[in-house]
């Protein structure tokens, strides 16, 4: 089953998804693409959804917050005597993004392994998640695949869609709409209001776009053997000289991770004022000097060259160690669109190869 | 003897020579730390080589390993080397100054705007006057000049005067054309000025309400010097709330730019860097003008001067004390 949304109902398309859900989408903003609440109202539209550019953000923090407040604690006098109160989150309301990139989408599914399974199932993300339904948009030729871009490196290629439930592709003026799960089937079902029926030619057109995309990604940043990546980088791991040359230009801030769809490292901090306060979790970066840096002052990372180690040997090595051979990587290119002084995961990656084949 | 001659020949002076190679694709370079005569032959200076090397030097010269440092520097990184040897942040005997004359730097929004094919471009190269891109089957001609950055557009000296060549600094010039100087001047500071406060407190909570807190815009900075001890990530004494909160944000924005009051030499490293673009660098440039009215100074235009906030006058000229 799959169904056809043409362009110009595209905005009330996603207003009435607002019925039911709450909807996260990419606006334009600035310079940058990044994915905010749509929250229409009466009295104020929502802004404009734009799926013409890759977003400069990934969709991450919909379900792991930048920052939130694990719980908030509070002590409360009255005649009885001294209270602590104590606030929790509420349990998440059901919410989709619309138009995140199916590299996007893949990095939930590494977030998944982490959170989601083992002795350490993260409950927030947890419920969250399972309230999340993620609607593709497939990358196609002129609206998709960069020079930053990679996906095709990994089995997680910009066709498949582990963690989509909906995949959007750009056709004939409009989007072929194909639901890729039964949570996607079922969002569907109910939000087929403004959509017309699917066909098959628009299916072939459509199935054609994302092959062309594959094309050009495989043309221009042939993948090199990843299966030898993790052990590469494990032998190489006491190759200070190499590490040194790669973290070189590295300014150890923390666009990259920042930016990443499958970073997922937090810090935990106590904020009090007065009678009241709050534990809040916060994203981490590994090319802050603070990530390692231990209670005695000791930093096992103190140079951004070890920093930059860790962020790599993690995507490549311990990553895939973990979890059957995947690496965390997904190849959407941000950190390399974005970092100020072009460091190149790839080139990287590359160069561990090289060295190790010496 | 031609560029690639003269900086080889610098190389065997020095450990180090900072430059630009080859970076993602055509249209960007990343910075290149050439020690060997054969990394020369990577080095990429037009209009592509934007990022400022200073930021990378008082880090670099505490390094045992290194000799001499020798750095590629457009005229406006020259001033915030300048500024960096006022502060004694870094010693001017193991420095080479490798000056270009400047053809400025590009915008890569500006370039993507024009030319939103770029991003999956084959080719760009510079020809003349223009950037030629090839991308999609198709060519492309943008206009230098219309695609360099604003800290290009408002610069005064494309060319480096002799007498801004740090005293006692050994530094050799590269042979090539400089652009026509920029207006100078404060015109786009001017322009946003005109806001009312309501406006700009608005514009700038819409800005900071993007800010991921990466701190690109502080570790590209060449005067931000505190490197991993900033108290923006300090734990202890805990400044800075980890709550995604704007006006936390706008507080480090705040801490940075009165830090670099009288410092900063505007080479605009901080809104180039910041990769949701927000133009951070307009809080400092209004610092700088300050500075200006005030004390009649600009960051890093003379080795010798020291820089205002870091000493004082018995009786300020422009600053009128209160009941006097
Ligand atoms: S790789 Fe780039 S974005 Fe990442 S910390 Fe280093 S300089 Fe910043
Ligand atoms: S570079 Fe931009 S996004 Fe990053 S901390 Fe600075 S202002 Fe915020």
């Amino acid at each position: 089953m799959s169904y056809f949304l043409p362009h110009d109902r595209l905005e009330s398309w996603l207003d009435d998804l607002e019925r039911t859900h709450r909807v996260f989408a990419p606006t334009a903003e600035g310079r940058g693409v990044v994915f905010r609440r749509r929250k229409p109202t009466a009295e104020s539209p929502a802004a404009p959804v734009c799926l013409e550019r890759r977003p400069t953000e990934s969709a991450r923090h919909v379900l792991f917050p930048r920052s939130e407040v694990l719980l908030a604690f509070r002590s409360a006098h009255d005649e009885s005597g001294t209270r602590v109160e104590v606030f929790e989150q509420e349990a998440p309301a059901p919410q989709v993004i619309v138009g995140l990139r199916a590299c996007d989408a893949k990095g939930f599914a590494v977030m998944d392994r982490v959170y989601m399974h083992g002795r350490y199932a993260d409950p927030l993300y947890t419920a969250r998640r399972k309230a999340t339904v993620m609607a593709v948009l497939a990358c196609v030729p002129g609206n998709g695949p960069d020079n930053a871009c990679f996906c095709h490196w990994f089995a997680s290629g910009h066709e498949e869609h582990d963690a989509a439930d909906i995949v959007l592709t750009p056709a004939s003026g409009g989007f072929l709409i194909a639901p890729v799960s039964d949570k996607g089937a079922e969002f569907m079902e109910s939000h087929a209001g403004y959509l017309e029926q699917g066909n098959e030619e628009l299916e072939n057109a459509a199935a054609a776009q994302r092959l062309a995309a594959r094309e050009f990604l495989e043309k221009h940043c042939p993948a090199p053997a990843l299966s030898k990546t993790e052990t590469a980088i494990m032998r190489q791991f006491g190759n200070s000289m190499l590490w040194e040359t790669i973290g070189e230009p590295c300014l150890a801030c923390g666009v990259c991770t920042h930016l990443c769809p499958s970073c997922y490292c937090f810090t935990i901090t106590d904020e009090t004022r007065g009678n009241a306060g709050a534990r809040i979790r916060s994203w981490d970066t590994c090319l802050n000097a603070g990530y390692t840096l231990e209670a005695s002052g000791h930093n096992p990372r103190a140079a951004k060259a070890q920093r930059l180690k860790n962020r790599i040997a993690h995507k490549f090595a311990y990553y895939p160690a973990l979890h059957m051979g995947k690496s965390s990587c997904v190849g959407c290119g941000k950190c390399i669109r974005s970092c100020p002084v072009g460091v190149d995961i790839r080139a990287a990656v590359f160069r561990v190869l090289a060295a190790d084949e010496e | 003897m031609n560029n690639t001659e003269i900086m080889k020949n610098v190389l065997e002076r020095a450990s180090v020579l900072l430059a630009w190679g080859p970076g993602h694709d055509a249209l960007h370079a990343s910075p290149l730390f050439a020690r060997k005569a054969h990394d020369v032959d990577k080095v990429v200076m037009d209009v592509r080589a934007v990022q400022s090397l200073a930021a990378y030097l008082p880090p670099l010269f505490q390094s045992e390993k290194e000799g001499r440092i020798a750095v590629l520097a457009r005229p406006c990184h020259v001033r915030s080397i300048t500024a960096l040897l006022q502060e004694e942040l870094i010693p001017v005997e193991r420095l080479i100054l490798v000056v270009l004359p400047c053809q400025g730097k590009l915008d890569m929004a500006k370039v993507m705007a024009a030319c939103p094919a770029a991003e999956s471009l084959d080719a760009a190269f510079v020809d003349g006057d223009n950037l030629v891109i090839n991308a999609d089957g198709r060519q492309w001609l943008l206009r230098l000049e219309t695609m360099l950055s604003p800290a290009c557009v408002r610069c005064p000296m494309p060319e480096l005067p002799d007498a801004m060549i740090p005293e006692g600094c050994e530094c050799v010039r590269l042979d090539g054309q400089a652009r026509r100087p920029g207006e100078g001047g404060y015109a786009a500071l001017d322009a946003f000025m005109e806001k009312t406060p309501q406006e700009r407190w608005e514009f700038w909570k819409q800005e900071m309400s993007r800010c991921i807190r990466c701190y690109a815009c502080r570790n590209a900075c060449p005067m931000c010097v505190c490197r991993d001890h900033c108290v923006a990530s300090a734990r202890d004494p805990h400044w800075l709330s980890e709550l995604d909160s704007v006006t936390d944000k706008l507080l480090f924005q705040v801490i940075h730019a009165t830090h670099l009051a009288g410092r900063c030499t505007g080479c605009g490293e901080c809104t180039r860097a910041c990769p949701m673009g927000i133009p951070v660098g307009l809080l400092k440039m209004q610092m700088n003008k300050i500075v200006e009215e005030l004390f009649g100074y600009k960051a890093g235009m003379d080795s010798k001067a020291t820089p205002p906030l870091l000493t004082f006058e018995a009786i300020e000229k422009n600053i009128r004390e209160k009941g006097k």
